[in-house]
């Protein structure tokens, strides 16, 4: 148990940094300025509606097996909804997210019920179809949704909001991080909550061999059709928020790349856990929010060089650990490998700096057009994640988080399982001794 | 209720009523004739298909006549059955489409496509349909291919295609590029994308084969998918998102007298018959030479391609290369007719997986003939659609709406194998 209690005590310290970023110059005023502003919680209040989204496919993919790309299309579902609603029938935001959710919702069942008989690659075909379509028809129906300008719609809280001792402005940011970030908290506990129950179980059971568990008396059509359901309508919720949230939506919202994003936040995450899915898609949204700027060419190539020269010493320890047999032991070998990795870190970092700028001030001055002082992230960051995505299917298909939670997870037992066999083991001798 | 105001010239009404009435009873068919087969114990694997088509097109009238004798559906593809096909499939499928142009017609009798004296119009975008179905069809022949021998859908098929047409336009244009011969262009794209795609399918892909990997469709999926991510993104980095315009391939004199005898755009025409050259060469490669008829036999059966003394493994990392081959070479084929960016790429991965489920997934024949019906749909719905304005926007539409009900009625479908 020690290692769940780690996990609960991590998890509790992430939510509550999480809970005191709006109010890091309150608490700590020697920060210094710049680290948190309106940008910054922007980024974080969409990283959160990306967790909600990547956790939901993993819960659809991860658990039911059931691979869809129509997640975005559910998502651009709800918030056209509850935009139209507002420019139609003049309804406020509330009740157009809960009718966006309701939306999402039945087309989600409607789905759900029209692929049963499809499986894995034309379960995709047909959920790719019925993206584009949705795109498609949104682009072209200017009249109802503003076409590829987007449709314009109220603020999240149109009038503020009134705290008696505070009052919000309606551009504020902070009601919207705590209503993202509450959001995403309440639907990540209780879609955890419905995998753990035997709804979760019967998905898996599904998900490992459909026949077999029709034949354990699973009842497949309803759960599949229940899984996308509840998928779409909790992302319907986020999606209409979101929207509100950032007053306007459009076609582009719902393009191939940021349902390949989710995919790609699922799966570095761990697929198979709603937790670390979640979590991945915070660091990843992060962090592609900050490659996006531009970049020194030489200190691009020297951090590239550096990582692949570390890699190449590791796996050089990992493969001389190998081969060394019997010789060293295992603890031996893990610090021999990790050991040859920074020093080869080391030794990059001292070569390859001069060695890189010494290229491209070279490179600079043969023709100043083949490499530019700056290099722009915002493709090359696609690049890296494309690369990280296939190779992390390739060696780690449980993903990169999942298997640091589970190994903590499991800490202690070894040396409980060990000490229970012994102290059963002692038991049974004194039995046998008397 | 706010209604489209370019919506309002039309009868909706009589349009609608006879819209609903195929809709209705296609529904009827498609749901009641499977579970009368169903019930009487046979075979209903094509019953909604043909339940569907028959309520479509003469109403309750074939449906009644299936539920009462629930004749054999899985009729061969011989001459003995067919009046079976020409009663079941062809005939309720003329009668489908003669209702629905019944009903565009009298919804909007000014289109140009249903007014008298305009069938000249109709048939230009029919050629031209033709014209550019071929085009989809060499898209996907590398996609049916892949998937005749890996079993796989590959996510990347549009971004290899966007590859080759860069690749033949830095080749061959003079003025960005080396300036070189088109045939040097075309073999340099085919090289270029056969070893892109080989050296992808032995590092990632093979693990797949060797029974390392859990759940195979999904691996497949999302790595294809990486992998398209990857490619266009790496030349969008690279090479920028400005869009580019290749000059015909051939010599002028020879355009302009293409032009004359034929009254089509040229390049298109060039495309064309590059695309009738790449499918003779692959009929050649197929059924002639050694390699050839080791992919068709893994294909067919692989464990006894094994007994022979065939290695699946490799077979598989050669037909991936040459899927990846024949997309790039059409993508060669075709920068010269469309403005390059590297995002036509996924629209190109759309079109051909409409294309090839359409024709049925590992069928070359198929893709050919899907290619052919999703450029004439398309053309015809983009030529007809009543609101000129958003027909392009809608252009993708009409082939993906054929894609959902093929995948839904008949997953299989025009040529493919029982799954």
């Amino acid at each position: 148990m020690k290692g769940k209690t780690i996990l609960w005590i991590a998890g509790s310290l992430g939510i509550i940094f999480l809970a005191l970023i709006p109010f890091a110059y309150d608490i700590f005023p020697f920060l210094p300025p710049g680290l948190v502003n309106n940008y910054t919680m922007h980024v974080l209040i969409i990283s959160f509606y990306y967790a909600v989204l990547a956790s939901s496919w993993s819960l659809l993919m991860g658990y039911a097996g059931q691979f869809s790309f129509a997640h975005m299309a559910f998502a651009g579902l709800a918030g056209y909804t509850t935009g139209m609603m507002g420019k139609f029938w003049g309804t406020g935001p509330l009740t157009g997210i809960i009718a966006g959710t309701m939306v999402a919702g039945i087309f989600g069942l409607i789905v759900g019920l029209l692929v049963l008989r499809l499986r894995s690659t034309y379960l995709a075909l047909f959920t790719i179809a019925f993206a584009e379509i949705m795109r498609f028809v949104t682009n072209a129906e200017i009249y109802y949704t503003g076409g590829g300008n987007g449709l314009q719609m109220d603020p999240l809280l149109p009038n503020g909001l009134d705290l008696g001792f505070y009052s919000f402005d309606s551009v504020d940011k902070i009601p919207p991080y705590f209503i993202m970030f509450g959001l995403m908290l309440i639907l990540i506990a209780f879609m955890s909550w419905l995998a753990n129950t035997r709804f979760g179980l019967f998905l898996r059971a599904i998900r490992e061999d459909e026949e077999a568990a029709a034949a354990m008396g699973v009842n497949v059509i309803r759960y599949k059709v229940l899984v996308f359901a509840i998928t779409s309508m909790v992302v319907g919720l986020v999606s209409g928020v979101r929207a509100h949230y950032i007053t306007i939506i459009s076609p582009n919202d719902m393009i191939i790349l940021w349902m390949s994003l989710v995919i790609t936040m699922a799966v570095l995450g761990g697929l198979e856990s709603l937790v670390a899915s979640a979590i991945g898609a915070i660091v990843i949204f992060v962090t592609l929010e900050y490659l996006k700027t531009n970049f020194a060419t030489t200190s691009v190539m020297t951090i590239a060089l550096t990582l692949i020269f570390g890699l190449i010493l590791y796996q050089l320890g990992i493969y001389a650990a190998k081969r060394s047999g019997t010789v060293l032991k295992n603890i031996h070998k893990t610090m021999l490998s990790v050991g040859s990795a920074i020093v080869g870190l080391g030794i990059s970092i001292v070569t390859v700096a001069p060695i890189t700028t010494g290229i491209s001030n070279a490179y600079y001055d043969i023709s100043g057009s083949l490499l530019p002082d700056q290099i722009d992230m915002s493709d090359w960051r696609l690049v890296i994640f494309g690369l990280a995505l296939m190779l992390t299917l390739r060696f780690y298909q449980n993903g990169l988080l999942y298997p640091i939670i589970q190994r903590v997870s499991r800490a202690g037992h070894l040396a409980e399982t060990v000490a229970k066999r012994d102290a059963a083991g002692t038991i049974t001798e004194a039995e046998a001794g008397s | 209720m706010h209604a489209s105001p370019l919506l309002q010239e039309f009868n909706s009404g009589p349009a609608a009523i006879i819209f609903l009435w195929v809709v209705f009873w296609a529904v009827v068919g498609g749901v009641i004739t499977p579970r009368v087969y169903r019930k009487k114990d046979l075979d209903a694997s094509s019953a909604t298909l043909y339940g569907a088509i028959a309520g479509a097109g003469t109403g309750p009238i074939l449906p009644a006549y299936l539920w009462y004798k629930t004749p054999e559906l899985n009729f061969p593809w011989r001459w003995s059955s067919l009046p079976s096909i020409l009663i079941f499939s062809v005939l309720p499928s003329i009668f489908t489409f003669a209702l629905l142009y019944w009903a565009f017609a009298v919804y909007h009798p000014s289109n140009l496509c249903v007014a008298e004296g305009k069938g000249s119009y109709l048939f230009s975008q029919v050629s031209n349909g033709v014209l550019v179905g071929v085009l989809y069809g060499l898209i996907a022949l590398g996609l049916t291919l892949i998937f005749s021998i890996l079993g796989i859908v590959s996510f990347a098929h549009g971004q290899f295609y966007m590859i080759g047409g860069y690749v033949l336009f830095y080749v061959v244009d003079g003025k960005f590029g080396a300036g070189l011969n088109p045939v040097v262009g075309l073999l340099a794209t085919g090289l270029v994308t056969f070893l892109i795609g080989i050296i992808f399918e032995r590092a990632l892909l093979r693990p797949m084969h060797q029974g390392k990997v859990e759940r195979p469709g999904e691996y497949a999926i999302l790595l294809t998918f990486g992998l398209a991510f990857f490619l266009e993104y790496s030349v969008q980095a690279t090479l920028g998102t400005n869009p580019r315009k290749a000059s015909a391939i051939l010599p002028i004199g020879i355009v302009k007298w293409l032009q004359d005898v034929t009254g089509m755009p040229p390049t298109r025409v060039i495309g064309f018959m590059i695309g009738l050259a790449v499918l003779g060469i692959l009929y050649w490669f197929l059924n002639y030479t050694w390699p050839g008829k080791a992919l068709r036999s893994v294909s067919q059966d692989k464990q006894a391609a094994a007994v022979v003394g065939i290695n699946p493994l490799n077979v598989n990392t050669l037909a991936f290369g040459l899927g990846a081959m024949l997309a790039g070479i059409s993508g060669a084929a075709l920068v010269q007719v469309f403005t390059w960016a590297p995002n036509v790429g996924a629209i190109a991965s759309a079109r051909s997986f409409v294309v090839i489920v359409l024709g049925g997934m590992g069928s070359l024949v198929g893709a050919m003939v899907g290619g052919l019906v999703i450029g004439v749909v398309e053309a015809v719905g983009v030529g007809c659609f009543p609101d000129s304005g958003r027909a392009l926007a809608y252009q993708p539409v009409f082939g993906l709406i054929i894609f959902a009900i093929v995948l839904l009625l008949k997953p299989t479908g025009l040529f493919g194998r029982e799954l």
